[in-house]
């Protein structure tokens, strides 16, 4: 067999350029006519590269070129029909596997799929469908299926599995064949035609690892007359031996010196510094620059660098489909119909084609539409459609009920079907989740199991790429194969660390290394010296070119924090220079810039809000206060409560607010029953008929839980009020609104109190009991919740001998004053009613009060209420250690007056009191 | 034949060269002539992974170089090694970088599980799942738990018994949270539990039975009690009287299985379990109510056996809970194994602990090894694992059956070195086990075997003779406090193997050195944290080793309160550095602004993000348009282009001080991270970032703040030790498994409380285990975090009350130390003069005024080159929506065409004959539409030959210049009309199958047609006059025709 022709390009200047003039030698023109050319080429962004110097050459000759035809080299292979039938697309040949392994004898495959699981369910057979694709597809790079009997020869630690995979094999063609497909790889291999019918000249432009099953049909069109041409870049004056394919010789090439000098390395720190500095070596080239990553892990912080210093980056790798609003749409979708989750829902309205289209059709607009959302999940803590719809049964909620209605009926479409009719008139915004959606609809494969054709769209997404717009000013992160074709004069090639590049392979399931190059598979060796390679044809390439300059550059520390290797290829020094080179690429990390120092730069400055309405105080907002000034204004004054998005059950006031609505309507309706059991079931029923007003029918399976613990409370409560019934307390007063003015003629502070009081009791010798229902988890006595050892504020103090008290709650207290300024000269006791977790501890727990704390409450709540009048919500106190503070994200510079602003805080010191 | 190496272990004391010792070893390897492919080093962290790597290189780099350093590489690996055989070993492994086996168990764990996937039940490859992550999978696991057991009423019921039975509390107000930490603190023991094991069971607890079983019922047994204490103790006092009857009814009233009541409590500890007291007649007895002879019950008659019964009785039901709620616990967790191993695990989400379970289910398998080795291109000759300690018995399973072979290996050839430190074992919470590290060396070298030969490294390179004695005396005699501190003997027997006095280095005897302890008031609880903390900034700001060139680093325990510190110095202009994980996206107010933006735009009534994002200057620049078009616009964003690049939109106009600058590119540098790997909701996003943590790098000329653990490994000239005396967290219930044999436990149960243990003998034991284990791990991260020092140590812990009896390592010192006043001093105070200071304010270190200029980048010239696509130009002036400027770079593609793809290739293969195609083989819709069109007058125009100058072409795609642009395209169909063979005039058709009329196709095509008209011209050198171009309508069914 003859060797193809060999070219080696080894002039200055771009390397595409070359090629082009290559192709264009010989030819006249009007037209510059290469049609009949076909040109292999490694990447995309060669062949773009080449077509742009075939337009520029042909024009400086007076023309232009009828181009020739650009395909990677697998590619090209592939005949434009075959002839046995069409062509598998991958989500034929996916399902076809899925279909196989679905439905093949388990024990016939007990080597190959120990763990029988894997083939249960569609996801996960069309997921091991995909897998058994790539090793085919990877098979195919050296000409083989598994079929083919080297496998076995040599694969021979692992003929188990090969050979249960041969008749899974032919099972997979068997199935295509059934659907009149056939499998690409197949004919590939068979080599039938795949290129132009009136192909003459092939050329294969730099395709340092061209895949021997290409080769093979390069041969093959040699044989039949047409001319094959290998274009070998080889910068002047680089050495070099290559194979009659251009291939470099991995044997010379793996030893070979890389002409890498000390001030071509750099080391940084961490990706951060390494793109800084890569960008500061670019900025020096007036515009002529290029970025390579090896490490396509890096792309996300040189994007954001060279955002930052004023240039635009640019993914020609693209981005994949499924992170298009359409393809999320559709997988959303998907979910939302299998799960009818509320949650996969607020993420559907995030979508704006999504909630365009269904506000259009319910009349809301998206702040409607979210809010009813969040209604649903946050107030209702519904999870699912039906819990919502459950609830909605009979109620007055417009909103939501004529948009859960209407998303209920639009359950019936299926993902390709809501996508269409969202972007109904704009297809071509949505073409490429419309062609996945089409791909999977028209496979035969697929159409015959349709379970599969969910989880087959989503594979078909996710193996998909969109390429946006770029702009011819911006910087290409460009891939490493990329390399040779930018044309810059000053090149980065950045994240040069082991396994990146040079790339290589680190284990594999069924082709490891060892096998690979006996089945025709680049391998690790061959994968290095092609890299070694490519390097040094760009070292020679950048140093001739006037004012060309070429940085490698590499981070100690990986995207995730984990050291890095640096690459091999930075070692391929002379031996003299080998220890200097390695103490260079592997001392100690540069020791990082400090960062800079932390200053509280940004003040919260709050919205300074005044009193709204006529000023009141209630008797829970003194512990408010108490607890903190600042944090009393943010909750009381600018009503600052936080929203748990991730709510999934009754945050403890909810619980609270349940169960105490179930007591105070035993206290209306059933109040004077004495017998235990029938408490039980009053109040039970009371808890029954509050669950369905605040959750309906259906609540979430949490809270469903929570009420079963609200029960237990509620019948723990049945005994103790049964206890108290017997102990001849009555109830006389409940929700008892404490009226302005509650206090007889004086206020509290200047401010009259409002609020409610839980309960009243009257006992015919004891007198009366003012009662707060407390739903704690664990049992906290008055006397824990009403006193501290330290306040900020003195008038919280409580007279005594020893040990410093202060009053940290006023409740009691002030219920006391209360009922007694209603019920002057009758014995009254404070008291919670307190139901905890463990049913036992549920009892009534006292605050003994004598007058002497009553004055000091009194006092206290006096300057509380004076305070707050005056607008004096200042100094802000810590929170103990364990206490949950909503607010604390507003103290993340230090000290209170670091983080809040001095007007801010000027207006919260307030003003003096001038009242007499 | 190469020289034998045989198999070591290393007992290493803190700072006394492990590394080295492990990079020797290597260099050894290499020396001898193994292939370095065939090592297999290992550790425990990433960083320590790096660092032997570089040491490697570097010792072989500098032997190449220094002479002096040569000769020490030769001493070092015992013989004799040439600066031409450094070269050559430095040439040999800069070849086989890339195949080189130093790394973490784990990575090593992930690489052979990424060969496995099958046999591991994954259809794939997998990705590591961080810690938000995993959050969220076991939320959503939790929730779809909830979900799929409450579906009918039936299993509702069944699932709310079984949560109830799980609660420690029958009313406990949370439950989703609640199970949430079940699952946080039990999954991962659930994992280990053999799958023969259920929690709970009695029968494999107490193998003669549950030994309460036949126990009377407390009313009965309370009634027997007190008709015993009667009838032997007819004079009993009132008190004692009164309060017998007292107690009795109580314990009658009281709910079997509920939590006694606080009294109540105590008297069942006091008088029915706990110790009694002997009179001054040698007899046993209690004291009931008030002192007094006639207020004591004596055990005698049948008083002891009804004290006894009682006692049981009371403890029955407490036990019989415990074990359901075991049970019931067992099985929550094997409900939500299956459903978190379907949804997350069999997903191809994986945690470490995963992987490691994964990989030790095969190793029993016959060709495990074979299998590893074949699939890795790996089979090891020589394995160094470093911080031994530190594995766990799983790992050691996989480890044990790829390295036993090399262990066993009788030629000496192939070999063992680990490396390790039982004092160093801080990573039991994640399964680590140090007792393994001695276990190994016995089990090989059972019977008087020396299968491993045992090497210790007593002297400690790092420390000052004070730093010494000072852990010297700290930790060499534990038994001294054992009672008090609460030390097992098993502990001190532990501790002695593990311990080995510290030598001081001959070159440090006399360098300055300095140990200070101080015990400081605290008055509150609240401040005692603060306090300490202010006695670090006393303390730095004395040393000032920032601008004395002092490596310094302060200790804490935990990543908040290194946070906290870090902001308290940061305030006072200290440079520091917080080492380890933070989060540097909700540590400022930038930070919580943006998340706060995010959260509004989610949530239109979160009222309180509002606020926040307006009383931050973000809110004037992101409510500009107001909120409904900030919220819109903010979704269209995300949607499009991803959460940072909102976030980019959101700060681009704010001129930022550096602190924040730099915080908004970690910011954006989380979010790009998250775009690139999630399409999930802003709760998620924002949950994401709120859990998102960075690892910071080593940094200098700062005070380096971390957590213990995170010191490990670590040295420094001086460091402060805070927090080591710190409360125990909130308590956790704890769970033990038990067993006879340590690699397989027979059982598993929830632990009681002390009182209630010591009542049974396998109770107790387990409890005194799991005590043990704490008492352990507290030891060693003290050890750890005394053993980092240099120069000088500093530690500050708070002063405890005389009648303390806590267990933390102040506790240890007061009682080791036993300090006369509230500090202890040893050595120079000031050792830190030996460097001077260089005078810089604390404001200058890391200040931006030295930080260089940005340099910009200018637009570039040297990109993709863009080329102008003639039929972008027909939809340009078509859409408004499509990218005025861009072009839409085509990818190359295999898939199957769509339809217009379809039509034109078929009308491409007609060259004059109308029935050249065959349709047969066309889809439907292509044939549906090609039919009538080729019968129409139309095509019959376009496809018929003018005459016999006119050639064809048919598909040619084009590149040329126009105008200094590169224009780029293909020709449907150009008919040209030579004269003397040169081209005079052409005829340009381009197939289109809108739906549209053949005017408006006409119309909006032209720009496109102009363009192949002037292409055409250059491309055949005929004048634009000469060239025309009509769009051919395919779909004829438009009144195209």
């Amino acid at each position: 067999m003859t060797n193809p022709n060999v070219i080696f390009l080894d002039q200055l200047g771009s390397l595409a350029e070359q090629v082009a003039g290559v192709l264009l030698e010989g030819l006249e023109g009007h037209p510059y006519d290469l049609t009949s050319t076909e040109v292999w080429v490694p990447t995309a962004g060669a062949a773009r590269r080449i077509r742009h110097k075939l337009a520029e050459l042909s024009a400086k000759r007076g023309g232009g070129v009828l181009s020739p035809k650009f395909s990677k080299p697998m590619a090209a292979l592939l005949p434009r029909s075959g002839k046995g039938g069409v062509i598998a697309s991958r989500v034929d040949r996916e399902a076809a596997w899925g279909l196989v392994l679905r439905d093949v004898d388990k024990s016939t495959v007990a080597t190959l799929f120990p763990s029988p699981e894997v083939l249960e369910g569609e996801q996960f057979l069309v997921g091991a469908g995909a897998m058994m694709c790539e090793l085919c597809d990877r098979l195919a790079e050296g000409g083989k299926t598994p079929l083919h009997p080297k496998i076995i020869e040599v694969c021979s630690d692992d003929v188990g599995r090969w050979q249960e995979m041969d008749p899974l094999y032919r099972s997979y063609l068997s199935v295509l064949s059934r659907h009149g497909l056939q499998d690409p790889n197949e004919l590939k291999i068979r080599g039938e035609e795949g290129s132009l019918p009136s192909m003459k000249r092939l050329f294969i432009a730099c395709v340092p690892d061209l895949q021997s099953v290409t080769e093979k049909r390069a041969a093959r069109l040699m044989e039949q007359g047409v001319e094959v041409c290998v274009l070998v870049w080889k910068p002047r004056p680089m050495d070099g031996q290559f194979d009659p394919w251009g291939r470099p010789k991995t044997g010379y090439w793996i030893d070979a010196l890389i002409p890498l000098q000390p001030d071509h390395i750099q080391m940084a720190k961490d990706p951060a510094d390494e793109a800084a500095g890569a960008v500061e070596f670019l900025a020096g080239a007036g515009g002529s620059h290029a970025i390579v990553l090896g490490d396509p892990k890096l792309s996300a912080t040189f994007q954001a660098e060279i955002l930052r210093r004023g240039g635009s980056p640019f993914l020609p790798e693209g981005k994949p489909l499924a992170r298009t609003e359409a393809a999320v749409v559709a997988a959303e979708w998907i979910k939302f119909r299998a799960d009818q989750s509320l949650r996969t829902l607020r993420r559907l309205l995030e979508l704006p084609g999504f909630s365009a289209w269904i506000g259009a059709q319910c009349g809301l607009s998206l702040h409607e539409l979210l809010a009813c959302c969040d209604y649903l999940t946050i107030d209702l803590l519904a999870e699912s459609l039906s819990q919502a719809e459950a609830f909605l049964v009979g109620t007055s909620r417009a909103k939501e009920t004529r948009f859960l209605g209407i998303l209920s009926a639009s359950l019936a479409l299926g993902a390709a079907e809501l996508v269409k009719e969202i972007w109904a008139g704009k297809a071509d915004l949505v073409e490429d989740v419309l062609d996945a959606c089409a791909e999977v609809k028209a496979s035969p494969v697929a159409r015959t199991w349709p379970e599969a054709v969910d989880p087959l769209l989503l594979r078909s997404f996710s193996r998909r790429s969109v390429y946006g717009s770029s702009k011819p000013t911006d910087t290409d992160l460009a891939g490493w194969l990329e390399a040779p074709w930018c044309d810059a004069q000053r090149l980065a090639v950045c994240g040069c660390v082991e396994g990146s590049l040079p790339s290589s392979l680190d284990g594999h399931p069924f082709l490891p290394d060892a096998v690979r190059g006996s089945l025709g598979i680049a391998d690790n060796s061959s994968l290095r010296a092609r890299d070694h390679y490519l390097l040094a044809c760009l070292i020679h390439s950048q140093e001739a070119r006037p004012h060309g300059k070429i940085l490698c550059s590499f981070s100690k520390f990986g995207p995730d924090g984990s050291p890095s290797t640096p690459s091999g290829l930075l070692m391929r020094c002379p031996s003299e220079q080998l220890p200097e080179r390695v103490i260079r690429l592997f001392q100690k990390s540069a020791s990082g810039v400090a960062r800079p120092k932390r200053k509280p730069e940004w003040r919260w400055s709050l919205p300074q809000v005044a009193q709204h309405g006529e000023p009141r105080i209630s008797p829970t907002d003194f512990k408010k206060y108490l607890e903190c000034p600042f944090r009393f204004y943010l909750s009381r004054r600018l009503g600052l409560e936080t929203h748990d998005q991730g709510a999934r059950e009754m945050h403890p006031g909810q619980f609270g607010e349940l169960i105490h609505g179930a007591l105070q309507r035993f206290a209306e309706h059933s109040r004077d029953e004495t017998d235990r059991n029938k408490i039980s079931k009053a109040v039970l029923g009371h808890l029954e008929d509050l669950t369905m007003e605040m959750f309906g029918s259906d609540p979430s399976p949490a809270v469903r839980v929570q009420i079963q613990a609200a029960k237990i409370r509620l019948q723990s409560f049945a005994r103790v009020q049964h206890g108290l019934r017997n102990d001849g307390w009555k109830i006389i007063a409940w929700e008892k609104k404490i009226e302005a003015g509650a206090l007889g003629s004086s206020l509290i502070g200047g401010l009259p109190l409002s609020g409610k009081i839980d309960r009243i009791d009257e006992h015919d010798e004891k007198g009366l009991r003012v009662i707060d229902y407390k739903t704690q988890g664990k049992l906290i006595t008055p006397q824990k919740a009403h006193f501290a050892s330290r306040s900020f504020l003195e008038q919280a103090r409580v007279p005594g001998e020893g040990r410093a008290l202060y009053w940290k709650d006023l409740q009691l207290p002030i219920y006391r004053m209360i009922v007694e300024a209603l019920n002057p000269g009758r014995p009254i006791e404070a008291a919670y009613l307190a139901l905890t977790a463990d049913p036992q501890e549920s009892r009534i727990v006292s605050l003994p009060l004598n007058e002497g704390l009553m004055e000091s409450a009194q006092r206290c709540a006096e300057e509380v209420g004076s305070r707050v009048r005056r607008g004096v919500f200042w100094p802000p106190q810590s929170l103990p250690s364990n206490a949950r503070d909503p607010y604390d994200m507003l103290f993340k510079d230090g000290t209170f007056e670091q983080c809040i602003d001095e007007a801010t805080i000027a207006f919260l010191k307030g003003v003096e009191d001038t009242l007499p | 034949m190469k020289d034998a190496i045989g198999n070591v272990m290393l007992v290493a004391n803190a700072g006394s060269g492990k590394t080295y010792e492990l990079t020797t070893r290597m260099v050894r390897l290499l020396a001898l002539g193994e292939d370095p492919r065939k090592i297999a080093a290992l550790t425990f962290t990433k960083k320590a992974a790096g660092e032997f790597l570089d040491e490697v290189f570097l010792r072989l780099a500098e032997a190449a170089l220094e002479e002096e350093k040569l000769l020490k590489l030769s001493q070092d690996i015992g013989q004799s090694i040439s600066r031409e055989q450094c070269l050559e070993l430095l040439d040999k492994l800069a070849c086989q970088c890339g195949s080189l086996n130093m790394g973490t168990i784990d990575s090593l764990f992930a690489r052979i599980a990424r060969s496995f996937p099958l046999e591991s039940g994954l259809a794939g490859d997998f990705s590591m799942l961080g810690e938000s992550d995993l959050y969220t999978a076991r939320t959503e696991a939790l929730a779809a738990i909830f979900r799929e057991g409450l579906q009918n009423d039936e299993d509702a019921e069944s699932f709310i018994d079984l949560i109830r039975r799980i609660s420690r509390k029958e009313g406990e107000r949370e439950i989703f949270g609640t199970l949430l930490r079940s699952v946080e603190s039990f999954h991962e023991t659930y994992l280990r539990t053999p799958d023969d094991v259920s929690w709970g069971d009695p029968k494999t607890i107490w193998p003669g039975g549950f030994p309460l079983e036949n126990v009377k019922d407390a009313i009965s047994a309370a009634d027997q009690f007190e008709r015993e204490v009667r009838k032997e103790h007819p004079d009993l006092g009132k008190k004692a009287s009164d309060t017998l009857s007292k107690k009795m009814a109580e314990i009658k009233e009281h709910i079997p299985g509920t939590e006694w009541s606080g009294p109540l409590a105590t008297f069942i500890k006091a008088k029915l379990c706990g110790e009694l007291e002997i009179d001054s007649n040698g007899s046993r007895c209690f004291v009931l109510g008030a002192s007094g002879a006639a207020n004591k019950v004596h055990m005698r008659g049948g008083v002891e056996a009804a004290r006894d019964e009682l006692r049981a009785s009371l403890l029955k039901p407490i036990f019989e809970k415990l074990l359901r709620r075991s049970a019931a616990l067992h099985r929550f967790m094997a409900k939500f194994e299956e459903c978190y191993g379907a949804r997350t695990r069999k997903a191809g989400r994986l945690t470490f602990s995963d992987i490691t379970d994964l990989l030790a289910s095969h190793v029993e398998k016959i060709d495990w090894r074979a299998s590893v080795g074949y699939r890795l291109d790996s089979r090891f000759d020589h394995w160094l694992l470093d911080e031994f300690q530190d594995t766990s018995r799983s790992q050691w399973k996989i480890l044990h059956s790829l390295i036993d072979e090399a262990v066993q290996d009788e030629s000496g050839r192939r070999s063992l070195f680990y490396v390790g430190d039982t004092k160093q074992a801080i990573y039991s919470w994640r399964g680590g086990d140090p007792r393994l590290f001695f276990e190994i060396e016995k089990e090989y070298n059972a019977g008087g075997a020396k299968v491993i030969g045992r090497e210790e490294l007593n002297i400690s390179r790092r420390s000052t003779k004070p730093v010494v004695d000072f852990i010297n005396k700290v930790f060499e005699d534990l038994s001294s406090v054992s009672h008090e501190m609460g030390y097992s003997a098993t502990l001190l027997k532990e501790w002695k193997e593990a311990w080995a006095e510290h030598v001081v280095w001959d070159e440090n005897e006399k360098k300055k050195g300095y140990v200070f302890w101080e015990r400081l008031e605290s008055s509150d609880d609240a401040e005692e944290s603060s306090s300490q903390d202010l006695k670090i900034l006393e303390i730095l700001r004395k040393v000032e080793p920032w601008n004395r060139g002092w490596s310094c680093a302060v200790l804490k325990t935990k990543n908040s309160h290194a946070a906290a510190l870090a902001s308290l110095l940061q305030s006072e202009g200290i440079p520091v550095a917080v080492e380890g994980k933070s989060n540097p996206c909700t540590d400022n107010a930038l930070g919580i602004a943006l998340l706060a933006a995010f959260r509004l735009v989610a949530s239109p009534e979160d009222k309180f993000s509002k606020t926040l994002i307006e009383s931050s200057p973000l809110g004037s620049l992101v409510f500009n348009d107001g909120l409904e078009s900030f919220r819109e616009n903010a979704l269209s964003l995300i949607a499009d282009e991803g959460y940072e690049a909102l976030i980019r939109e959101w700060t681009k106009d704010l001129t930022l001080p550096p602190f924040l600058d730099s915080r908004l590119g970690d910011f954006l540098a989380a979010a790009a991270d998250y775009d690139t790997v999630s399409t999930g909701s802003i709760w998620d996003f924002v949950s994401h970032i709120e859990s998102h943590s960075q690892q910071e790098q080593e940094s200098s000329g700062v005070v380096r703040i971390m957590t213990v653990h995170q010191s490990k490994g670590l040295t420094f000239d001086m460091s402060i030790v805070s927090g080591l005396d710190g409360k125990a967290g909130q308590s956790t219930e704890k769970l033990y498994l038990g067993g006879n044999n340590r690699s397989h436990r027979d059982w598993g149960c929830l632990m009681p409380s002390k009182d209630i243990a010591e009542s049974d003998p396998v109770m107790a034991e387990a409890r005194n285990a799991l005590k043990k284990e704490e008492h352990y791990g507290t030891l060693c991260a003290s050890y750890v975090a005394v053993t980092r020092s240099r120069r000088a140590l500093y530690i500050v812990t708070d002063k405890l009350p005389d009648d303390s009896e806590a267990k933390h390592f102040g506790r240890l010192l007061e009682l080791s130390l036993a300090p006369g006043s509230l500090v202890y001093e040893k050595g120079d105070e000031d050792w830190f003069l030996e460097k001077k200071s260089s005078n810089r304010k604390a404001d200058q270190i890391g200040s931006t005024t030295n930080e260089p200029e940005p340099v910009f980048l200018v637009p570039c010239t040297a990109g993709t080159p863009y080329a102008l696509s003639p039929s972008s130009l027909a939809k340009k002036s078509a859409s408004s929506a499509q990218s005025p400027e861009g072009a839409v770079r085509a990818a190359f593609s295999t898939d199957a065409a769509d339809l217009g793809t379809e039509i034109h290739e078929v009308l491409s293969r007609i060259d004059w004959d109308i029935n050249q195609p065959d349709l047969s083989k066309c889809s439907p819709s292509a044939r549906e539409l090609l039919e009538p069109f080729l019968r129409s007058e139309q095509a019959r125009e376009v496809f018929t030959r003018p005459g016999e100058e006119w050639t064809n072409w048919n598909e040619k795609p084009f590149d040329l210049m126009i105008d200094g642009q590169w224009v780029s395209g293909c020709f449907d169909r150009v008919h040209i009309w030579h004269e003397g063979g040169r081209p005079v005039e052409a005829l340009i058709y381009d197939y289109k199958t809108n739906r549209s009329t053949a005017e408006a196709i006409a119309r909006e095509y032209q720009p496109q047609m102009d363009q192949y008209c002037k292409a055409a011209s250059i491309l055949l050198g005929i004048g634009i006059d000469k060239v025309r171009a009509r769009t051919v309508p395919v779909r004829l069914s438009n009144g195209a025709n």
